[in-house]
């Protein structure tokens, strides 16, 4: 029985993917995407950005400094590692025998309506999905730099999705799939103890039984981020500038508290020190570490922050001049 | 140099790994290793910071700060002392209390499927109960039982919680409908006639960030084979994690 269910389901996500891929969206997207392959294995897809030969990728999709991408089943193209964003894990690949097409290129989207139907490059092939949200809120290891996240619903388990391109119905690139939320629902309340383990493992008992089977939940960089991301690649020098103080920071009782000052950073420099507390920021009291952090993420590189920083018992106020985040290459 | 290496063999190696790398250390090393890998253990009974954002940068300011000395016994000795002072007055204020729990409390059935399958007992078999009682006596009890469940609002709501429930939205045939009751009647505790919505889609629209305290997902180092992509873990509590910016 179970293999009857197992089987149709197959078929079913096989059926998908055949009838997107007479999509005559995908046609349209397919010329702008090289298939990356590892001994044999597709990894994932690179996104043309520039049609000089500038392509986007997932660091999980390349193995390699130098790496093969397909366009079509035979046509290989070589691709060279041209720049890392560590902290996105985002790459930026050159192609120098690149040959443009007319009408070739990407558009970014800078803005995507919850609900909006999406089309996932997978390496098994194209795959449909739902936007979910543009602002989760995302940390990154290991910067554990604050970054939106975009989250995408796929309705099916649907096989590797790491690194995979998604796509909005008019053709723009709405995200490349980075990380897919593992299943430890306990994990959300471990003061909970065993009878929330119980009631979960219920739980995923009864969706194994009764389905429907399998709806992955991705995460990719939420359109403000990769746009900002792609805009540093496409730069002269081919960087993405994250804005920083360099300090790691978490809940106090209010405002937040400083773990950790990096040495030689805007926050150092400003006479900041671990163990203070910052109580507001260009005159908003700060309340939550994501408060700051997303104000963090807001400013430009060379802004000014106004902080108010809570030292035992003085207070004093600092200005903080936002830095770019240097472990970037 | 010495007791970063012994740091970094504590807190990446598996428990096997570290184990054979003991075995090839002198014994001066292997003391101080020992100790590491007893502090890794202790950062992580801490529960101050989730499993996947610890980190050797904790560690080592944790060295720095404490130093790899064992706590003193003594705290400990203290806490015990007090222990039987703790266990009268808890059983004091139990004894106080319980009055009050039998008037506002539900009848309770003996379950394997935990604290939810309680409440949906509650729910349907003892509704007019339920109606008699003052919604601010009973909010407690129900807060009490269902643990962070019923603490969640649509804001906070995780994926995972979400795809829980969408999954039976598209169709999935419940195999206990008390379980669905209590996870619907947990959105909103106050309003105990809401009728169970099996088709509602998931609460996409209802997000818009207006929760005090919203699910914070930490990507992880760690890849996940079955989908090559990154791993994801969602935190309910964003007081734990530690932001860098």
């Amino acid at each position: 029985m179970s293999f009857l269910a197992v089987s149709l389901l197959g078929l079913a996500a096989l059926d998908q993917t055949k009838a997107l891929a007479a999509d005559p969206v995908w046609e349209r997207i397919q010329p702008n995407l090289l298939r990356l392959d590892s001994g044999g294995v597709t990894l994932g897809h690179a996104v043309l950005i520039d049609p000089k030969g500038l392509f986007l990728a997932a660091r999980s999709s390349v193995s390699t400094p130098t790496i093969v991408g397909w366009a079509g089943p035979t046509r290989p193209v070589t691709l060279v590692v041209v720049a890392t964003d560590e902290t996105t894990q985002m790459l930026l690949l050159k192609s120098e025998d690149w040959v443009p097409q007319a009408n070739s290129g990407t558009r970014i989207l800078a803005q995507i309506e919850p609900g909006a139907r999406l089309i996932v490059a997978t390496p098994n092939g194209p795959v449909r999905a739902e936007f979910v949200s543009a602002d989760r809120i995302g940390v990154v290891r290991p910067s554990l730099r604050y970054t939106p996240l975009a989250e995408i619903r796929l309705e099916s388990a649907v096989g590797p999705v790491g690194g995979s391109p998604v796509f909005t119905e008019t053709g723009g690139l709405a995200g490349v799939l980075g990380a897919t939320l593992i299943g430890e629902r306990a994990s959300l309340a471990p003061s909970a103890g065993q009878p929330m383990k119980a009631a979960a493992e219920a739980d995923s008992a009864a969706t194994a039984l009764y389905g429907p089977q399998g709806m992955t939940v991705a995460y990719a960089l939420s359109p403000a981020v990769l746009q900002r991301v792609v805009l540093g690649f496409l730069s002269a020098d081919h960087k993405v500038r994250h804005p920083s103080i360099g300090v790691f920071f978490k809940a106090a009782t209010e405002g937040v508290l400083l773990e950790a000052v990096m040495p030689d950073s805007p926050a150092a420099r400003a006479g900041l020190k671990a163990g203070e507390v910052i109580v507001s920021a260009n005159g908003q009291a700060v309340r939550t570490p994501v408060e700051f952090a997303r104000l963090l993420f807001g400013s430009a590189v060379g802004d000014k922050l106004q902080l108010r920083i809570r030292s035992g018992k003085t207070e004093r106020e600092v200005e903080v001049i936002v830095g770019v985040q240097d472990s970037d290459s | 140099m010495r007791i970063d290496r012994h740091l970094v063999a504590a807190f990446e190696l598996s428990d096997a790994e570290f184990e054979a790398l003991l075995c090839s250390m002198p014994e001066k090393e292997r003391g101080q290793a020992l100790e590491a890998r007893r502090l890794k253990a202790g950062l992580r009974e801490l529960r101050e910071t989730p499993e996947c954002q610890l980190t050797t940068e904790h560690l080592r300011r944790a060295v720095l700060e404490s130093g790899m000395k064992r706590p003193a016994p003594w705290p400990w000795a203290w806490g015990w002392a007090l222990a039987p002072v703790a266990m009268v007055g808890a059983w004091l204020s139990l004894n106080r209390s319980e009055p009050q729990l039998e008037k506002t409390s539900v009848p309770m059935v003996a379950s394997d499927s935990g604290p939810s399958e309680r409440i949906a007992m509650a729910e349907s078999d003892r509704a007019p109960a339920v109606e008699a009682t003052p919604a601010a006596a009973v909010q407690p009890v129900v807060a009490g039982l269902e643990g962070p469940k019923a603490e969640r609002r649509p804001g906070s709501q995780s994926a995972l919680a979400r795809r829980t429930e969408r999954s039976r939205s598209l169709g999935a045939q419940p195999p206990n409908k008390s379980l669905i009751l209590a996870k619907w009647t947990s959105h909103d505790d106050s309003d105990w006639s809401a009728p169970v919505r099996f088709d509602s889609p998931a609460p996409i629209e209802r997000e818009a960030g207006s929760s005090p305290e919203p699910v914070v997902v930490i990507v992880t180092e760690s890849p996940d084979p079955s989908t090559g992509g990154h791993q994801a873990v969602e935190v309910s509590r964003q007081a734990d994690v530690v932001f860098g910016g």
